[in-house]
Parts: C-alpha cells; sequence; structure tokens
C-alpha cells in the first residue's frame, strides 16, 4: 500500500516542478512530424531526463524516480499549465507503452539496454500492430515470423505506424505459430527499424501531417533472444498489458491538459448562444479528471481494472466536442485557430481520436463485455 | 490530507452504515405501499442518515461532506423519500441560524421537512412527497430558504408533485445565503442523481442479459450493448465527479468552487439519460405502471425541478470562475 503523500511535501514538489518548467520548456513549438519532429522530441526528451523529470513512476533501477502516482499527477497538472509540448508526440510508444511493456514483461537485458536509452531520450519507438486487413479485429494479423535456428524471419506489412519513419524501435506483434489462429500463436518483438528489408512509407493524414506510416518486411531478421518480450506465442497477452496502459495511465497527461484547454474555453466565452453548451463540456472536463485521477490512484496498488477502456472513450469524445466548440467560439479565421497547434489542426486531428487504438464501437464493445458483463454476440 | 489518495475505505465505511437500505427500502415499496414512506422515516432517523454531516457537539455523526455524498448515492439508488436531501439541509440551516430545538427535532424525526421549489411563474410553491411534513426546504444558487406549510393541495399521485400554497405570502421563515451550505444542496442532489444513473444502468443491464429476443440475450445486441456502455459512462462520470467535488472542497482545493456546480450539471444529465434509457431496454414492459423503471424517471425529474433545471444549472456553472 503506497501511503499518500502529506500536501505539504506535494505542495514543495509542485513548486519544483513549476520552476523546473517554466525555466526549460521549449521556446519553439514543436514541429508535427518528420525529422525535425525527432530531433525537437529527443531534445526535450533529454532535458526532461537530466533535470530529472522522466520515468517518475518508473523503478529507480531502471533509471526511473520510483514515485507516487500523486506526484506523477502533481507534474502532469504542473505540464499542462505551463505549456510544455504535448506528451502525444513521438516519444509516446517508448515512454507509454514500449517502457511499461518492458518493465512489464521484458528480460533483465532488454531491461537494461532498452529503458535507459528510452528515458533518456535516445531513441524513438513506434507501434506495429495494426495491418490492412487487421484493424478492429487486430487478432485475425497475418504478418508472419518464420523460426530458422535462433532467428525469427518477419515477412508482411504494418500500418497505422506512428512516427515508424523515424523510429528507432518498433514494438512488433506478428504470427510465429503458422497454424494458429486468433490470439494463439502470436509473439511481441523489439525490431530494429533499421534492418534490412524494411520499408517505410508515411501516409498523409487529413489533419496534414504525415505522422502513420504503412511499414513493408521483406525477410526481415531478427535474434529471438535479443528480441521476443513475453515468450514465443505469448504475444498477445504481452500486447494486453500494452493496451492497458495506452486505455489507463499512460494518456494522464493528455487528459489534464484537455481540462485545462477547455478550462481557457470556458473562461473566453462571452457568447451566451454558446454558454450552455460550455457548461456541458466543462462539467464533463471536471469528470475526466475525476474519473482519472481515481483511475491512476487505485491503479498504484494493482493492475488497471477494465474502466480504463470507459476513460479512454470519454477523453476521445470530449476532444472532439471541445475542439467542434473551440471553431463556433472564436470563429473561422480566428487566430486561435491557425497555426501547428491551433484549434483548426486539433479539430481535425481529433477525428482520429475515435478510431486510434481501438474505435469508439469496439470501446463501447469493451466496456459492455468487460466491464458489465454483456455477453458477446453470436458470431 | 490531499487529494490524491484512493477513497476506497470511506466507501466501505459508508456502505457499512448505509446497508440496511437494502432491506428496509427496496424500490418496490413505492409500488406495494406508497403511502408508507411517513411510517418508514423513523427509520431513516434512527439509523443516523439525517445527520452524517452535522457536527458531533449539536448529536450529529461528525463525518465529511465526502460520506454525506456517498451516502447518498446508494440513497438515490433506493428512491429515498426527497424528504431525505430537504431534511438534511433544513438541520444545516437551523443550526446555522441558531435553532438548534428545530434542527434536533428534524435530526430526531419528530419532525421532516418536504423539499419544494417556485412554480414557474413565481406565484406557489410546489412539494414533493409533502404528507406529514412540517416544513418546506427551497433550494436557492445561494442557499436555502425554510417555509411553514401552508394549505396543501394534492396534485397528483404519492409519487408526482403536489401544490402548496403557503400562508403569509411566500415569506419564508428563515432564509439562509451561505456558499457552503449552496455547494453543499448541489452537491447532495447531485449524489442522489448519480445514484439514481447508477442504479438504471445497473437494472438495464441486468435486464439485456436475462431477456431474449431473435434467440439471443438482447445485451448481445451493439445496438443495445452500446446503450448499455453510454449508461455506464454517465453513471461512472457522474459518481467520480460528485465525489472529487466533495473530496476538493473538504481538502479546501484552490480552483475548485465550480466543482458543485459541475458535479450538479453532470448529474442531472446523466439521471434523465439512463433513466430514460432504462425504459427503453425494458421495452414494452419498461413502459408498465409495474416496472420500476417509471420511478426513477419521475424522481429524477423532481429532484430536477428542485434545483431549478438543467438550464439554471448550465446557467449557473458559467457564472463560475
Amino acid at each position: 500500500m503506497t501511503v499518500p503523500m502529506p500536501s505539504d511535501e506535494l505542495a514543495g514538489f509542485r513548486a519544483e516542478a513549476r520552476s523546473w518548467l517554466e525555466a526549460n520548456i521549449p521556446a519553439h513549438s514543436a514541429p508535427l512530424d518528420g525529422p525535425e519532429s525527432r530531433l525537437f522530441v529527443l531534445d526535450w526528451q533529454r532535458r526532461m531526463y537530466e533535470g530529472g523529470w522522466a520515468g517518475l513512476t518508473w523503478p529507480s533501477a531502471y533509471g526511473g524516480r520510483s514515485l507516487s502516482v500523486a506526484q506523477q499527477i502533481v507534474w502532469f497538472e504542473e505540464y499542462a499549465r505551463s505549456g510544455a509540448p504535448s506528451t502525444h508526440n513521438a516519444s509516446f510508444v517508448g515512454v507509454n507503452h514500449a517502457g511499461p511493456t518492458i518493465i512489464a514483461c521484458g528480460t533483465e537485458e532488454q531491461k537494461a539496454f532498452h529503458l535507459p536509452k528510452i528515458l533518456s531520450g535516445e531513441v524513438i519507438w513506434c507501434q506495429g500492430f495494426s495491418e490492412p486487413g487487421s484493424g478492429s479485429d487486430l487478432a485475425s494479423l497475418r504478418t508472419r515470423g518464420r523460426i530458422e535456428g535462433d532467428e525469427i524471419v518477419i515477412e508482411g506489412q504494418k500500418i497505422w505506424s506512428s512516427y515508424a519513419d523515424i523510429g528507432d524501435y518498433q514494438e512488433l506483434l506478428i504470427r510465429t505459430d503458422p497454424g494458429s489462429v486468433r490470439h494463439k500463436g502470436l509473439t511481441w518483438l523489439i525490431c530494429p527499424m533499421d534492418l534490412p528489408g524494411i520499408t517505410v512509407r508515411p501516409i498523409k493524414t487529413m489533419a496534414g501531417p504525415s505522422k502513420f506510416c504503412e511499414v513493408f518486411y521483406d525477410q526481415v531478421r531478427v535474434p529471438i533472444g535479443e528480441s521476443v518480450v513475453g515468450g514465443i506465442g505469448e504475444g498477445w497477452r504481452t500486447a494486453m498489458a500494452t493496451l492497458s496502459f495506452e486505455r489507463g495511465t499512460a494518456s494522464l497527461a493528455l487528459q489534464i491538459g484537455l481540462v485545462e484547454k477547455i478550462e481557457k474555453l470556458a473562461a473566453d466565452c462571452t457568447d451566451p448562444f454558446i454558454a450552455p453548451r460550455l457548461a456541458d463540456l466543462r462539467a464533463d472536463a471536471a469528470a475526466l479528471k475525476a474519473m482519472s485521477y481515481a483511475f491512476a490512484l487505485s491503479s498504484e496498488n494493482g493492475t488497471p481494472g477494465a474502466e480504463g477502456s470507459l476513460i479512454r472513450l470519454y477523453f476521445a469524445e470530449l476532444s472532439k466536442r471541445a475542439s467542434d466548440l473551440a471553431i463556433d467560439l472564436y470563429g473561422i479565421g480566428a487566430a486561435e485557430l491557425a497555426g501547428d497547434h491551433g484549434w483548426a489542426y486539433e479539430y481535425l486531428d481529433a477525428y482520429s481520436e475515435t478510431i486510434a487504438g481501438g474505435t469508439a464501437e469496439i470501446q463501447r464493445n469493451i466496456i459492455g463485455e468487460r466491464v458489465l458483463g454483456l455477453p458477446r454476440g453470436k458470431a | 490530507m490531499t487529494i490524491f489518495r484512493d477513497i476506497s475505505e470511506t466507501r466501505e465505511l459508508v456502505d457499512s452504515f448505509t446497508r440496511p437500505v437494502e432491506s428496509l427500502f427496496p424500490v418496490a415499496r413505492l409500488r406495494d405501499d406508497p403511502g408508507g414512506e411517513t411510517v418508514r422515516w423513523s427509520h431513516v432517523a434512527e439509523l443516523g442518515w439525517l445527520a452524517i454531516g452535522l457536527p458531533e457537539e449539536t448529536g450529529g455523526v461528525g463525518l465529511s461532506l465526502l460520506e454525506e455524498v456517498l451516502a447518498a448515492q446508494t440513497f438515490g439508488r433506493h428512491l429515498l423519500s426527497t424528504s431525505y436531501p430537504a431534511t438534511v439541509l433544513a438541520a444545516d440551516a437551523l443550526l446555522r441560524v441558531g435553532r438548534p430545538e428545530l434542527a434536533g427535532e428534524l435530526v430526531a424525526g419528530t419532525r421532516r421537512a418536504a423539499l419544494a421549489c417556485r412554480s414557474k411563474g413565481g406565484e406557489d410553491i410546489i412539494a414533493f412527497d409533502a404528507d406529514g411534513c412540517d416544513l418546506l426546504v427551497v433550494i436557492n444558487a445561494d442557499g436555502i430558504e425554510l417555509f411553514g406549510m401552508g394549505t396543501v393541495h394534492p396534485h397528483d399521485e404519492a409519487h408526482w408533485a403536489c401544490r402548496v400554497e403557503v400562508a403569509d405570502d411566500a415569506e419564508p421563515a428563515h432564509s439562509v445565503v451561505d456558499e457552503t451550505l449552496a455547494a453543499k444542496a448541489q452537491l447532495l442532489i447531485a449524489g442522489l442523481l448519480a445514484g439514481i444513473a447508477s442504479e438504471c444502468c445497473d437494472r438495464a443491464v441486468e435486464y439485456a442479459k436475462v431477456r431474449e429476443q431473435f434467440g439471443q440475450p438482447i445485451g448481445a445486441f451493439q445496438a443495445v450493448k452500446h446503450h448499455c456502455a453510454n449508461m455506464a459512462i454517465s453513471a461512472h462520470a457522474a459518481r467520480e465527479l460528485v465525489n472529487f467535488a466533495a473530496l476538493s472542497l473538504v481538502e479546501k482545493v484552490p480552483g475548485s468552487t465550480h466543482l458543485p456546480a459541475a458535479a450538479l450539471n453532470l448529474s442531472l444529465r446523466a439521471a434523465r439519460e439512463n433513466a430514460g434509457l432504462n425504459i427503453q431496454v425494458h421495452g414494452g414492459m419498461g413502459f408498465s405502471d409495474e416496472c420500476d423503471a417509471h420511478l426513477f424517471l419521475k424522481t429524477a425529474r423532481i429532484l430536477d425541478a428542485a434545483v431549478g433545471g438543467l438550464d439554471r444549472a448550465r446557467q449557473s456553472l458559467m457564472m463560475r470562475a
């Protein structure tokens, strides 16, 4: 049981976080894609690491600080308030998926090699889960891994792999048992992106940037010992560990950031016709904060529960409503809409929120089946 | 202390002293014996439920607003009389204006307050479940008003409204303008509504698991499953926000004065939506008087009316920094 930190110590921690952020947040806004975004993200991650602000809840043995969830929340509150770069950038997969998955399921060698690199901003990670024929139905994936001696030979294609064009490593889910179906016979791999046989093609999104990619694998060879996380054939279990982070505490910084943005909209609103809609949005933002704090704090002493998917969906739909209202509030052509991180970009980009990482429809199925215990439909 | 704590222990404590509500106040009582609420009221007093948040030196239990709103969620699930928030708020207000003896009688259950609101035109007071009550409580944005009972004109059956004419030209006996009392009123009503939203969700889900059509439980169909998921989201959001708002006030967290209004806004929507969807998921049965689904809808709308409705709640939230 973690003992809650007394509020005066937490206040000291908050002051420390605030002054560090004031002194260190980058002068320029984050580029949205390409090589500049890689340099920007690695530099910012390195700066946080050197200041002692990376991996707050990661074990100290791997470069983290072993702090409490309460301190993590306070850091994210200050992070959002300071206007620091969004955490939904090229470092997200490494810091929030691959790292925690390696902590949970990796070997000591994998932990010692990869975790410090992720925290200190040496490497970018991307995710290789979805395939052209396997979107919502992830378990139908067909990218193959043939075992040859102490190597796995990868053949196939992935899609929607964020930042694969600038990534160093990929968390890759493939089928290693050729006769297997669905969740069985899958393996979760660490795949270096510079291996012979890998081709990456960025996809331009409707919001402008090309942050998603297609990745093609032609006889790509990886060593089993260094690459497999959680065991051959155990990939689904390992991937579920990854997704539970995505649906849980990993998004805390984004959630707090959204609440801050909605409070700003409320403060800027002088239009009596928009005010009632904004009132609902503001109340829902407060609820998002309440739910995500309660969830993070209750997960501290155990694994995250299935209600993480509920919060993930709530966040996604609230993001869309917030940016939709922002355009009504400021008006088309307003300065608030312009620029790389303006509301016009946010509005378009928000359409990915109810698709990526499990569509809103799949999330509702998960809530119905895993949280409420409703039966699955006949296939 | 801090708001960054897991409240599961507090929840267990509140569950332990509110548990008798399950056997004493099953929702079916409102169909089988709707007039019996006056008789059953003595249990509410004996179990200490009217004095959870009052200080010990005044005969209260001495717990915080967090315990009060957690209890309210349980009471909302069982559709405890709307006299509950009215009497709790009246006792608190009377202590503030130096009337401890009357507050004591309310807490002891020998007197009872009814929840009330002004009619749309403002000329009448509409009271709810007012049989056997001794005073009326009207919740305003900035506090509460207490009225003596006037002439009662029954308006409808026991679980809907009745019209009350207040003697002395609607001049309140006491008017307490106080920020903390107003916040407590908002959060108590929000807690009850969050309870209603949660119970409606649970009942719809249970029904969707057992009712079969086209050869399978209706909950297996995505259209119904997604209704249930939406209800679960609304109920969860309402409960967590009510608890978070109460905890933030108890711990005096800066920048949280808008949270009671936010919790009320969200709970009003959650209760309306879930009460409606519960009827929908129950299908034809849901529209019958025999099914309890309508009782949740009616109680939700009464609590809703008592705080001035959703539009007023939106306005009051936007006026707060």
